[in-house]
């Protein structure tokens, strides 16, 4: 089993995820916490790079230090894997999450103002990553994808379900469940590409 | 350096060949053994074409993250 959080089923990060304490106590690496920390940033690197590029509109240098802060929570704290010892992506994101909204509130400016580009606010909106993004288009997409892959994506991106437990789930092969998942992306990139969602934001992605 | 001028499409991390598309979503959501998604990032590192279809993957997989991220968490004060 790899739940990482609680949830039915509308995804929802925030249940239950601590904050980690950041208190520097440099404890000594092993060659095994090496391998480990090294493939956390393999994986899950570019993700939280390219949300946090995109949240703070370009800023790839801010970034990349709140990706650092963030593995080194996730190293120090035990509750950022999973039983079977797999990195937690939605304690990840939670506490990339946490790191952006302390610093835009120590900063003790409006997310608003942080872009040079004239974000437009959201009335009423109390948390300040509301103000920074529009997920209303990739909910909407999402929703209107075929329910397979979007049953799949559910379980496999939000739910962090392994290959095997969405096969079993679903009751189907495994390589369904690889071959929905990729097409399930495909799709939702094309879809929001119709929405005229911008997919490249600014900064370096991945691996160029 | 790695090149993958031999243009073979596989579904293996190592050696020349380019990575397919599905292993590629594997590894980024930690379905691979760290060993192959060592391969498979060393592999990204020096393959311009390989970098460009992850980076389409990890640009998707952002827009979902982002989606989720709008929810208010419930136990933040």
């Amino acid at each position: 089993m790899t739940f990482c959080r609680e949830g039915e089923s509308s995804p929802g990060l925030w249940q239950g995820v601590p904050v980690a304490d950041s208190r520097s106590e440099m404890m000594a690496f092993t060659t095994g916490d090496e391998d480990a920390l090294r493939h956390l940033h393999q994986v899950h690197g570019p993700v939280l790079l390219s949300v946090l590029t995109r949240l703070l509109r370009g800023d790839v240098h801010r970034a990349e230090d709140i990706v650092q802060e963030t593995m080194l929570r996730a190293w120090r704290n035990p509750e950022s894997r999973t039983e079977d010892g797999k990195w937690c992506r939605a304690w990840i994101f939670t506490v990339a999450k946490r790191i952006l909204i302390d610093q835009i509130r120590a900063a003790g400016v409006r997310p608003d103002e942080m872009g040079d580009d004239g974000i437009e606010a959201r009335a009423g909106a109390e948390d300040p990553i509301d103000r920074l993004i529009d997920a209303q288009e990739v909910r909407a997409a999402v929703s209107e994808l075929p329910e397979r892959f979007r049953v799949t994506l559910i379980e496999i991106y939000y739910r962090q379900r392994s290959v095997a437990e969405v096969a079993e789930l679903l009751d189907v092969p495994p390589g369904t469940v690889k071959s929905r998942t990729f097409y399930a992306l495909k799709a939702l990139r094309e879809a929001l590409g119709e929405r005229g969602f911008v997919l490249d934001p600014a900064g370096d992605l991945a691996a160029h | 350096m790695r090149e993958c001028h031999n243009g073979a499409v596989t579904d293996s991390a190592e050696g020349d060949a380019h990575i397919q598309e599905e292993q590629l979503v594997l590894h980024y959501l930690g379905e691979l053994d760290p060993a192959r998604s060592d391969a498979v990032h060393r592999h990204l590192t020096a393959c311009p074409r390989c970098g460009a279809s992850a980076g389409e993957i990890v640009e998707v997989m952002a827009a979902l993250t982002l989606a989720d991220l709008d929810r208010p968490p419930a136990t933040d004060a």
